[in-house]
């Protein structure tokens, strides 16, 4: 088969249930429904809001969801392209379907003119961290303490930027 | 009856105006004009009010404008006048036509008959007449209608074939095949191009009548080959002229030429499991294992990607590691690509062979121990599901469990894992946890309709019918309807509507029993003071809901036989369609079809579970009904001014529950709940009309439930059938079944002289009884005599004579009730709860 074993696609209404059932799977985070819905909400006709569904061998396995942020008021977070959730199950990693996924992300960004991806992971999720290492992004400031608030994990986060 | 001779009007001159007037009302109805055309009718009317024609086509417009009842008076009214006056031809094929439109065939064949005696010269009756003939069976008849129209038309291709059908209908073969052959002569060179396909069928359809009259007689398969040889250049179904061809053969015994016809037809599709069969009865190997397995292998050589030749070795080898090594080779290399459905391929082996259970057990099990998650996920999760669907199989429910749950803990966003996780909850008897995991699967993808379905039926079988009905009203139109009901309905959704009602039975035995307790609570120890408004309340709400699913769960199951007549009735227009696009095989097949509808699974379904209503309706003995009423309606009584406060609070909701369980429009059906339905003085007579008799009649005679005919035969009080029923029953099913002796015992003690039976009727059933093989006939009238242990030993005991004995015999009721919970304990949980909760 020549065809790609692992494939992106769009969120649509009917398939936020997988996306909402794969976050809440596979991050210790618990996102109100609220998060959700902005997925397949959009406001005010401007895309700021980017998500995908990963599929491998035509079962979906991954997620992500982006923002833009704008920084028009001068809060602290910067210009760029905010990855809200980037997640694949644990047994389909490996199988280069979060680099997919990150793919689509930077490529979003620069469709937007924006050049850097900025991204929160938990203190201890050291797997993570040299995942996002590995792939050019670097620590951008001090550790937040108590960033996640509904989390079985840890509440400390570090922010990590790549630009390009 | 008609009369058979047109007597005229006696003053034809006199009336000549009305006549003519009455021509016109008739072109105007032709034209569609209904209302304009009772205007005319009205004016001859008003002159000549017996005037029979303008009163039958008076009453055949008010009929297609929709004003039933009106036009069934008239119409009465001109049948009655003309017994006495008698008919014209025009007058009897206007009522043929009205009979026709309201389904009464046989009065339509009737009245169209006497148009034609009484000289009508439209032979279009004819035609009509063929049609309502092979509508109701009647096919000697149509043969002759169908001669009769052919004679005046001959210019037309499907009267020929109507012609031909009929008489191979009526064994005419030979005739038949002349009638074809004779066209094909007429119109040989003058076909067009939009003429050859029906002229391809019609070949084929020769073929197909000169094979079944050929029977095993050589020579005429030889003509039969022949004639296909001849014909194969312009038949445009290559797959039939294969098939028969292949059939031909191995008819002749021609093993060699036979196998390569049908190697072609497995060329043409290496799936069909059928055509595997076939060549090994061509090469006379059925028989003969090595030469199978040899056979076989060739085979999968040929046709790597196809199933049947790697699956049906499994089902005859017999070297036990041989199977072994072959099952694995099946199983895994399936489990390997991770294909969903591997449990269900190999499903029919467990049945067949049960010796594969421990090795698909062993095979299994030990490629998931060599599965690595992270390398081969897919393998891994599907190879869980086989696992889970097979400790299902084997009842241990624990161990599926955990199978299931690393599948869903692996891939959790796969739907096919949400509803075997519901599927053994169920089993264990879990039934709201079922539809909530189902719940959980749906949400993954809100437009997947399987799993939409699959959750209603859940739901439904939790009895959660106002959820089902919100889920499955995603999909359904609901314009003018507060949900989805009317709509499947319309759409005929059996499978919804059947579980519908059985929900609703099972919710009306519960609310029943509840009502019961409650009323007898309230009769021995009265009303609480200080809560009597909510206590009322209850009680009424009790006695409502039970009235309502009673008679809704009666409702649905109508509707279900509502659409095996509508099945039927379908029928009508193709008798004449197939004929004009000259499709003769397909029309057949449709007769066979229609043959069978009552013995479908859904429509027995449907009728077995009205048949548990209605007979209980009948048992209920009238005492009981009136006690029931009085104490009831005394605590209302003695508070009166509260109840009526509890009833407006009650109405209030009474429209919403109306609107949700609308099934037709209201014009059609004002009965929303079936309440008329349930409280029919004779619950018999409607299971026989809406339900029993079309199955009585057209099913065939292996197929038929007997011991249903015996309930039924039963409760009219005709003993002698119910013998007929239990002979017929030992005859099927063995004289030691369960059923057997239950009904045995049950017709026996029917006879004794307290039993309310009539005394022929229960002599006759006697002396039938006398020939049954060891039942003790003298023990009859012993009531110390001990019945139960009587079945025990001479009768195979199974769960449904053992609750058979328990409903009949309520002197040893609680005998039987012991061994029943002997008997479930070997079930699954699931079954056994429905028989705690609902027969016991």
């Amino acid at each position: 088969m020549s065809r790609d074993i692992v494939s992106l696609d769009n969120v649509y209404a009917n398939r936020l249930g997988t996306f909402v059932k794969l976050t809440n799977s596979i991050l210790p985070v618990q996102y109100p429904d609220s998060f959700f819905q902005e997925i397949v909400q959009n406001k005010n006709g401007k895309e700021t809001s980017f998500a995908q569904l990963a599929f491998y061998s035509e079962v979906a396995v991954g997620a992500v969801k982006a923002k833009l942020i704008a920084n028009k008021k001068g809060g602290i977070l910067p210009h760029g392209m905010y990855i809200e959730v980037l997640a694949v199950l644990e047994h389909y990693s490996g199988k280069g379907i979060g680099t997919k996924l990150l793919e689509y992300v930077e490529s979003e960004a620069k469709k937007h003119y924006q050049h850097a991806l900025y991204v929160h992971v938990a203190s201890d999720n050291v797997r993570a961290i040299t995942w996002y290492k590995k792939r050019g992004f670097e620590q951008d400031g001090d550790v937040l303490l108590d960033y996640y608030k509904n989390t079985t994990g840890s509440a400390n986060a570090l922010v990590l930027k790549k630009t390009f | 009856m008609p009369p058979r001779k047109f007597l005229g009007s006696k003053n034809l001159a006199g009336r000549a105006k009305e006549h003519s007037q009455f021509l016109e009302a008739l072109k105007l109805y032709e034209s569609r004009q209904y209302k304009k055309s009772l205007k005319t009718l009205d004016t001859v009317l008003k002159k000549d009010s017996l005037n029979i024609d303008a009163l039958a086509l008076k009453g055949l417009d008010l009929l297609s404008l929709g004003e039933k009842k009106d036009a069934e008076n008239y119409v009465k009214n001109a049948i009655s006048k003309i017994q006495s006056i008698g008919a014209s031809a025009i007058c009897c094929h206007v009522l043929g036509i009205y009979m026709r439109s309201t389904q009464n065939y046989a009065e339509a064949i009737k009245w169209f008959q006497t148009s034609l005696d009484n000289g009508s010269a439209n032979q279009q009756i004819y035609r009509d007449l063929a049609t309502l003939q092979s509508q109701i069976g009647d096919f000697k008849g149509a043969l002759a209608s169908r001669k009769t129209y052919w004679e005046s038309f001959l210019g037309y291709r499907s009267n020929w074939t109507g012609l031909a059908v009929a008489q191979d209908i009526n064994g005419e073969h030979e005739k038949a095949i002349d009638t074809l052959s004779q066209f094909e002569k007429l119109v040989e060179g003058k076909l067009g191009e939009p003429e050859l396909y029906e002229h391809n069928e019609c070949l084929m359809y020769k073929n197909d009548i000169m094979f079944r009259a050929a029977g095993d007689n050589k020579d005429k398969l030889h003509n039969v080959l022949n004639h296909l040889n001849e014909v194969e250049k312009d038949i445009f179904d290559k797959y039939g002229v294969l098939d028969r061809k292949a059939a031909i053969y191995h008819k002749l015994g021609d093993s060699k030429l036979a196998s390569k016809y049908i190697r072609m037809l497995i060329q043409r599709n290496p799936d069909d499991f059928q055509f595997y069969g076939r060549l090994e009865e061509a090469l006379g190997i059925q028989n003969d294992n090595e030469k199978r397995e040899i056979l076989y292998g060739n085979l999968q050589k040929f046709y790597p990607r196809s199933d049947p030749p790697k699956f049906i070795p499994l089902t005859f080898i017999d070297d036990k590691s041989k199977l072994e090594a072959k099952f694995a080779d099946y199983v895994i290399a399936q489990l390997k690509r991770g294909v969903p459905a591997t449990f269900g391929n190999v499903k029919p082996l467990y049945r067949s062979r049960s010796e594969f259970v421990p090795i698909s057990d062993k095979v299994v099990n030990e490629f998931f121990q060599q599965v690595d998650p992270y390398k081969d996920p897919v393998s891994y999760v599907w190879t869980c599901y086989y696992l889970a669907q097979h400790y299902l199989y084997v009842k241990d429910f624990s161990k599926a469990e955990s199978f299931i749950n690393k599948a869903i803990e692996s891939t959790p966003t796969l739907v096919e894992f949400y509803i075997l996780k519901g599927r053994i909850l169920k089993a264990i008897g879990k039934l709201d946890e079922a539809a909530e995991w189902l719940e959980e699967g749906r949400k993954l993808d809100l437009q997947d309709r399987f799993i939409n379905t699959k959750t209603v039926k859940y739901l439904l079988r939790a009895n959660n019918v106002d959820k089902a009905v919100e889920t499955v009203s995603l999909f359904t139109k609901n314009d003018d309807s507060v949900n989805g009901v009317k709509d499947l309905h319309l759409v005929e959704a059996a499978w919804f509507i059947v579980e519908q009602a059985e929900a609703y039975h099972r919710l009306y035995l519960e609310s029943n029993k509840r009502l019961h307790e409650k009323l007898s609570a309230v009769k021995t120890q009265g009303l609480v003071e200080e809560d009597v408004e909510s206590q009322l309340k209850e009680l009424k709400q009790l006695e409502w809901s039970t009235k309502k699913y009673q008679g809704l769960s009666l409702k649905r199951f109508q509707a279900v036989a509502k659409m095996y007549r509508q099945f039927e009735d379908d029928q009508l227009d193709f008798h004449s369609y197939c004929m004009r696009k000259g499709t003769p095989r397909a029309y057949l097949e449709m007769l066979d079809w229609g043959r069978r509808i009552y013995g479908n699974p859904m429509y027995v379904r449907s009728m077995k579970g009205a048949s548990q209503i209605l007979f209980q309706l009948h048992d209920e003995s009238a005492e009981s009904k009136k006690e029931f009423d009085e104490t009831f309606n005394g605590i209302m009584k003695e508070n009166a001014k509260k109840s009526k406060k509890v009833n407006s609070q009650l109405n209030k909701h009474r429209d919403e529950e109306r609107k949700a369980c609308v099934a037709y429009s209201e014009s059609e059906d004002k009965d929303v709940f079936g309440l008329e339905l349930i409280s029919s003085q004779n619950p018999l007579e409607v299971f026989w009309n809406e339900f029993y008799k079309s199955y009585a009649t057209k099913s065939s005679e292996e197929a038929r439930d007997y011991v249903l005919e015996f309930e039924y035969q039963y409760r009219t009080g005709k003993l002698a059938l119910c013998l007929a029923a239990l002979n017929k029953y030992a005859k099927y099913h063995g004289e030691k079944s369960g059923l057997t002796g239950a009904m045995a015992i049950t017709l026996l003690l029917a006879t004794r002289e307290s039993e309310p039976f009539e005394a022929i009727a229960q002599k006759v059933a006697f002396k039938g009884c006398e020939s049954i093989k060891d039942l003790p006939v003298a023990e009859r009238d012993n009531q110390e005599f001990d019945w139960c242990s009587f079945f025990t030993e001479h009768y195979e005991q199974d769960l449904p004579s053992l609750l058979f004995l328990y409903k009949h015999e309520p002197r040893q009721g609680e005998t039987y009730k012991a061994l029943i919970l002997n008997q479930i304990s070997t079930v699954r949980p699931q079954h056994q709860m429905q028989v705690l909760q609902y027969q016991l």
